[in-house]
């Protein structure tokens, strides 16, 4: 059987941004780098990011702005629905390959 | 927004060259960081130059690895420095052994006249006629280096000689680059002329290689000012018979001959 060519992919790098970000809600790029313990640079976060938007897993808006602040706005990102929903189905494929190659 | 920000320059400079949906996607983003990191940096110094040392490394490393450049844009970047490289330390190559006979100082332009039409034509896109003439003139300016770095350790040679052929040579190489863009570039559809293009750019490379290294020997005496001449010489003559070929195609030669 061919796989779908159209289906999105959800590589690794992908997945532990959707997995933060399901944690916790909407953050900016460098709170994800921060908080992915070194396992996301920043150099090449924003590209992820914005590939994961174009795949629709994420959504980004433009922070409000904070009085006094300097320079250009920052991005805040939050997952979308399928975003969460692809993250689910990864797990739940995870697990169902551990279970089979436990049996 | 402040008008005037950490980094400005190098940010409006970055959005002009850059697609408008990187700019937005990644450079605006990063910069933005930038901002927040200094703005919290406050009036520490060092923490306020780690701030744009992170951005700048950030940057450099979406340049590198997250494929920012637009596709066709980056391998022909590659092959123009590879090409510009391979060509200056093949000239320096020549001139450090000092090798003497004329067909053999020739030889790195020989080299670069066969390989550049035909790695450039490899190159599945971004193959527009100024395209390609800009990447040829790179690649001969980067050629260029070793003789503008040789040439005045030479105390033989007068400054007004060596500036004179560099001035010659300068001319040659934007007719030059004129000209190989005119052979590697390739127009899509109907109007693709029929030939086989290695076949041409090796008979091209043969002119080139016959007609300086025999006229040039017999005209003028040894030494830096023959690998000018050679140089010139060659990238003159040796592309007039294809692009004469092609001259109902080139854009710069149907206009030359009114087509």
């Amino acid at each position: 059987m061919r796989p779908a060519q159209d289906l999105p992919t959800l590589p690794a790098t992908e997945r532990l941004i959707l997995e933060l970000l399901v944690a916790n809600g909407e953050m900016f790029g460098l709170q994800l780098v921060e908080a992915s313990a070194g396992r996301l640079k920043r150099g090449t976060v924003y590209v992820t990011l914005s590939r994961m938007e174009k795949k629709r897993f994420l959504d980004s808006e433009q922070a409000p702005p904070v009085p006094g602040a300097i320079g250009l706005p920052r991005r805040l990102y939050k997952p979308t629905a399928l975003g969460k929903r692809a993250l689910r189905a990864w797990g739940a494929l995870r697990q169902q390959l551990a279970w089979s190659a436990q049996r | 927004m402040s008008r005037d920000f950490p980094g400005r320059r190098l940010y409006e400079a970055l959005s002009r060259t850059l697609d408008p949906t990187i700019v937005q996607s990644v450079v605006t983003p990063t910069f933005a960081d930038l901002h927040y990191e200094v703005q919290r940096a406050g009036a520490h110094r060092w923490q306020r130059w780690l701030s744009y040392l992170r951005c700048y490394v950030a940057l450099s490393r979406a340049f590198a690895f997250g494929r920012v450049i637009p596709e066709g844009l980056m391998p022909r970047l590659a092959a123009v420095v590879l090409l510009g490289v391979l060509g200056a330390g093949s000239m320096w190559g020549v001139m450090w052994l000092d090798i003497r006979p004329a067909p053999i100082q020739l030889l790195p332009f020989f080299v670069m006249a066969v390989v550049t039409p035909l790695v450039l034509r490899s190159l599945k896109r971004g193959r527009t006629y100024k395209g390609t003439f800009f990447d040829c003139t790179c690649i001969s300016l980067f050629m260029m280096l070793p003789l503008v770095i040789y040439l005045p350790q030479l105390g033989r040679v007068p400054w007004w000689v060596a500036l004179r052929g560099l001035a010659i040579l300068g001319a040659c190489i934007a007719f030059a680059a004129a000209l190989i863009a005119a052979v590697a570039w390739k127009p899509s559809g109907a109007e693709r002329p029929v030939y086989h293009p290695a076949l041409l750019t090796l008979l091209t490379g043969a002119c080139v290689f016959a007609l300086a290294a025999g006229g040039t020997r017999f005209w003028f005496a040894r030494g830096p000012m023959n690998i000018l001449l050679n140089m010139a010489a060659s990238a003159y003559s040796g592309f007039i018979l294809p692009s004469w070929r092609r001259s109902s195609t080139c854009p710069l030669f149907s206009r030359c001959i009114g087509r």
